[in-house]
């Protein structure tokens, strides 16, 4: 039996996205013992985590307000974060895990008792290193990426090397309430007068990025279902007073034919594991769902910085809210899709983008089906994937590429890989122009500044949010983990990194020469070109 | 505390109720205290209403304190009141004499930098109390109270460790008379991270520093 510690002092989602790793390490290794350390503020969320044997918790917001308070004494917020962790620092772990892959964890993690580290750590030189190539990716390539090209659980599993296992229980249910709520689901379903009606659970808390459904997106929903004999809708609620409100103003509208449950958090597992479909803002009762395998339709505000699922299912949906008026449409579609059915949508065309989870041999990916489309940014995020995935060592994904290539506009496909050849061009000059001077370096130190100044530029590559900016923060995060003490080791070490860098710039490489396999058309022709807009995925 | 009650008495007043003289300022109305207590907490009373935890600076003989109580009561489930008072040969009076029987209320007396080590009594100001001055004993130990209102507490280790438990001088280097500051700026400084007490300390700087964010 392994003693494992997962450090998790991230949100709530991170939390319960964590039931993905520790359901997957349990199944390897059923006896393994695993204690997780998660902020003081989320510990009702902690308490899901199925086959946890201890949550330890730090209350970080406590030590804060009592160092930054003038009359309180630090040794106050010394003794708080020093008694949360006196147990973790006795014990002595097989391995630590820096799951949500923060500042605290990393200097954390050097002062415990542990064999191996996984994530990312400070060293004794104070330089965060990371533990693999998954890890190095996390943190210099993920961290950068509006929009996770490889979803985060499969990149977490990937860092503590354990398979990402399907059909596992990884959220606690408590049995009391399971019972109750499958009896009181039945009744439900039955009011319907058939035990095959799907309730569909509309959660009206609000997400983290504070998008509410509004109400007329609400009324135009719940109509709808209400109406067809095979959906029954039940409102969620958590006990806020604005849910309420909304609650009471939909009966009104509805005669009070609504159901609302009032969802305890220890009851949220057994409510969502009896539910068929939910509908609900970006949170973690979207992400509780998620784990339990019922299937979500998740809402968003439309924002270029907030492209980011939190559920993973095969065949949920994703829509990114721009026009309310067509966002009942864009929830009813989904429903339809998910469970064949033929609810009236008023609007067929909807400028609300909406993806869908889908899982191919690689993971999970989104793939848009609706709303409006920006096909560089969906075509950069599919290949984008494909090179990720590919440099961190899976097989080369021909199938994506047959798809692209036979269902995108060939004008775009030139113009997409015009521009990337155009990126890829500029940074391989400086790679060669990096490993030149490097090689000079080694004849004379007058080339010194030379190769500094080259491998800077090569860097500040990375600071964008492109394939080739990804592939750049990786050389970045294998620079950053040379831990070698004297000057030609590290120069070694720095060469090593740059033929990677061109190792996986050759990716590209071969990607953009596939692509353009057939595409002669012209750049001038393509400019001329209406840009037409497709489905890919 | 000599000079403290060098003329202290107390005299009773009109209705029949103790009344603490210092140095010849009267803590209470010599007529009739509970009015005038009455009145006092009237003045705080939105406030009151409004807070369901009060620091009171001044115990007096604690008729003020009493009608506080009252409407706390009536408008809280919970409340608390904390009373500052330094002057102990007038808390060992009040006690012996009345003493409060509603246990949500408790009166500190002693070194300011003492009260503040006191985590009972941290607690409690974390929760922002209303702050309410009875001003005969505030204008008695102006300066008592104006220090204990500006309290800054000390930041080296040294002066914490009255405060600093076992566990947490076992985790931390608290051996040298440095500020956490000086500890984490001097580790930087050495370019080198030397030891768990030195990998606690930057993480606990990384706490207080800012909201926890990603690594990089």
């Amino acid at each position: 039996m392994k003693k494992h510690l997962i450090i998790n002092l991230g949100s709530e989602i991170e939390i319960i996205e964590s039931a993905y790793l520790i359901a997957s390490m349990l199944n390897e290794h059923p006896t393994d013992h695993i204690e997780v350390c998660v902020q003081a503020k989320y510990m009702e969320v902690a308490q899901l985590l199925s086959g946890v044997k201890v949550i330890h918790q730090l209350d970080l917001d406590q030590v804060r307000q009592y160092y930054h308070g003038a009359i309180y004494s630090n040794a106050f917020a010394m003794n708080e974060f020093s008694t949360a962790l006196e147990s973790v620092m006795s014990t002595d772990w097989d391995s630590i895990i820096n799951y949500s892959n923060d500042s605290i964890a990393a200097y954390l993690v050097g002062g415990l008792k542990g064999e191996n580290c996984f994530g990312t750590r400070v060293n004794s030189k104070g330089v965060a290193i990371t533990s693999n190539k998954w890890a190095t990716y996390q943190n210099y390539v993920a961290s950068g990426e509006y929009r996770n090209v490889i979803d985060r659980p499969t990149v977490r599993n990937h860092i503590v090397s354990t398979p990402l296992y399907r059909d596992l229980d990884r959220i606690r249910i408590n049995q009391d309430y399971a019972l109750v709520a499958n009896q009181n689901f039945n009744r439900i379903r039955q009011m319907k007068g058939s035990t095959s009606t799907k309730v569909i659970a509309i959660n009206l808390s609000a997400g983290v990025d504070q998008y509410c459904i509004s109400r007329a997106v609400l009324e135009d929903t719940i109509e709808v279902l209400e109406e067809s004999t095979d959906f029954k809708v039940v409102l969620l609620l958590n006990g806020e007073n604005y849910q309420k409100n909304i609650v009471n103003e939909l009966n009104s509208r509805f005669n009070n034919s609504l159901i609302s449950i009032n969802v305890e958090p220890i009851a949220l597992s057994a409510v969502l594991s009896n539910v068929d479909l939910l509908i609900s803002t970006s949170n973690q009762q979207i992400a509780v769902a998620d784990c339990l395998e019922t299937r979500c339709v998740e809402i968003k505000e439309h924002s270029e910085r907030n492209f980011r699922s939190n559920t993973i299912g095969e065949s949920n949906y994703l829509i990114y809210a721009k026009d309310e008026s067509a966002l009942s449409s864009d929830i009813l579609l989904a429903i339809n899709e998910v469970f064949e059915t033929e609810l009236p949508i008023s609007t067929l065309s909807s400028p609300n983008p909406t993806y869908k989870n889908v899982r191919d041999d690689y993971g999970s990916f989104q793939s848009q089906i609706r709303g409006d489309i920006d096909l560089t940014k969906e075509i950069n995020y599919h290949l984008g994937r494909c090179i990720s995935l590919e440099n961190l060592g899976y097989s080369h994904n021909d199938q994506l590429i047959k798809h692209i290539k036979s269902n995108v506009d060939s004008d775009i496909l030139t113009k997409f890989t015009s521009e990337l050849r155009e990126d890829l061009t500029g940074t391989v000059k400086l790679l060669l122009s990096s490993l030149r001077a490097l090689k000079g370096l080694r004849n004379s130190e007058t080339n010194l500044n030379s190769f500094i100044s080259y491998l800077d530029q090569l860097i500040k590559i990375g600071q964008k949010d492109t394939i080739i900016s990804g592939i750049v923060r990786m050389f970045e995060g294998r620079v950053e983990n040379i831990e070698a003490e004297d000057t030609e080791t590290n120069l070694k070490a720095i060469e090593t990194a740059l033929f990677e860098l061109k190792a996986d710039l050759q990716t590209v490489t071969t990607l953009i020469a596939e692509l353009a396999n057939n595409n002669t058309k012209t750049e001038t022709e393509v400019s001329k070109s209406s840009n037409v807009q497709q489905t890919i995925g | 505390m000599e000079e403290r009650n060098s003329r202290y008495e107390l005299q009773t007043s009109r209705n029949g109720l103790s009344v603490p003289v210092i140095n010849g300022v009267f803590l209470h109305s010599i007529y009739n205290p509970i009015k005038e207590a009455n009145t006092f907490a009237l003045g705080h009373k939105s406030n009151l209403i409004a807070n369901n935890k009060a620091l009171v600076l001044g115990l007096g003989f604690g008729y003020h304190i009493e009608e506080i109580a009252k409407i706390l009561n009536q408008h809280h489930k919970n409340y608390q009141i904390v009373i500052i008072e330094p002057n102990e040969q007038l808390v060992f009076d009040f006690n012996a004499k009345r003493r409060f029987e509603d246990q949500r209320i408790s009166i500190i007396s002693g070194e300011i930098s003492e009260i503040f080590s006191m985590k009972s009594v941290v607690e409690f100001l974390k929760n922002r109390p209303s702050i309410i001055r009875h001003e005969s004993s505030f204008a008695l130990e102006k300066e008592y109270y104006t220090n204990f209102l500006s309290y800054k507490a000390p930041t080296h280790f040294d002066s914490m460790r009255g405060v600093l438990t076992d566990t947490t001088m076992s985790m931390f280097d608290t051996t040298r008379d440095e500020s956490i500051d000086q500890q984490v700026n001097r580790i930087i400084s050495s370019g080198t991270i030397v030891n768990r007490q030195d990998y606690l300390m930057m993480a606990f700087n990384e706490v207080i520093a800012s909201d926890n964010q990603g690594m990089k």
